[in-house]
């Protein structure tokens, strides 16, 4: 059995999310909202360890391939995934992205326009950049996937 | 959801007053709402519709606007067990997904 609550982080309540309520829910009726917070904590505690194993799979298989690639002499090296693979880096690179996401506070659509025109001083900058390099990442891997 | 073009997205917020999460009935169907986040790409969502559901990509695509435009989209319809199963699978995609009884 899993845990009943939500963590704490947001970066792992964005990972783990509740699986009844979210925007749109609020009812205003305390009692329907204890309601739905007993079915999420039910949810949580029969899925989340399942859902944290998932993931933990996901990140192991990127960092395995990493750890397989050798230098082609040039200052880079070349990475072929398999269909397989594919799929677990992109689940590893969507919750990567997510944790930074979260982290960088962005959550609207209009945060993740500002992250284009932060400054060079702000210190978020580093950030910053790797999360669009995870996100170009991301899309072209996507592209390889789709029909 | 996040784009890596630069282009302005438009900002969509889910209505806050439009429903209301009742106390189930057997009859009533379950439903599976995957909301929108900005952070998620687009391909990527129509990516999961599409190899989670299996359906077309067409569907995928309109489903995924959905979400981006109008802040969320049932994307699975049926008994409470199978919109859990659903559910479980989309948070293991990073989607962000509820269900609840479908209230017309």
């Amino acid at each position: 059995m899993g845990p009943s609550e939500p963590p704490a982080d947001p970066v792992m309540q964005r990972l783990l999310p509740d699986a009844y309520g979210g925007p749109g829910s609020e009812t205003g009726d305390v009692g329907r909202d204890e309601e739905l917070r007993a079915y999420s904590a039910e949810f949580r505690r029969f899925t989340e360890n399942d859902l944290r194993a998932k993931k933990r799979d996901d990140a192991l298989v990127v960092i395995r391939s990493l750890d397989s690639m050798a230098s082609s002499g040039e200052g880079g090296a070349v990475l072929k995934l398999s269909v397989e693979e594919s799929r677990h880096w992109l689940g590893a690179l969507n919750d990567l992205r997510l944790a930074i996401g979260t982290r960088l506070e962005v959550t609207h659509e209009e945060d993740a326009d500002l992250l284009y025109r932060l400054p060079d001083s702000d210190p978020r900058k580093p950030m910053v950049m790797a999360y669009l390099w995870l996100g170009g990442l991301q899309e072209t891997l996507v592209g390889t996937l789709l029909d | 959801m996040g784009q890596v073009s630069t282009a302005p997205a438009e900002i969509t917020r889910p209505a806050s007053d439009e429903e209301t999460f009742v106390v189930p009935e057997p009859d009533v169907p379950w439903i599976t709402l995957v909301h929108n986040d900005p952070v998620n790409l687009m391909s990527y969502v129509t990516y999961v519709f599409q190899s989670y559901f299996g359906y077309s990509k067409e569907k995928a695509t309109k489903l995924m606007m959905d979400v981006h435009q109008k802040g969320r989209a049932v994307v699975s319809t049926g008994s409470r067990e199978e919109m859990e199963r659903d559910v479980q699978a989309m948070h293991g995609y990073g989607l962000w997904a509820t269900l609840q009884q479908d209230r017309k």
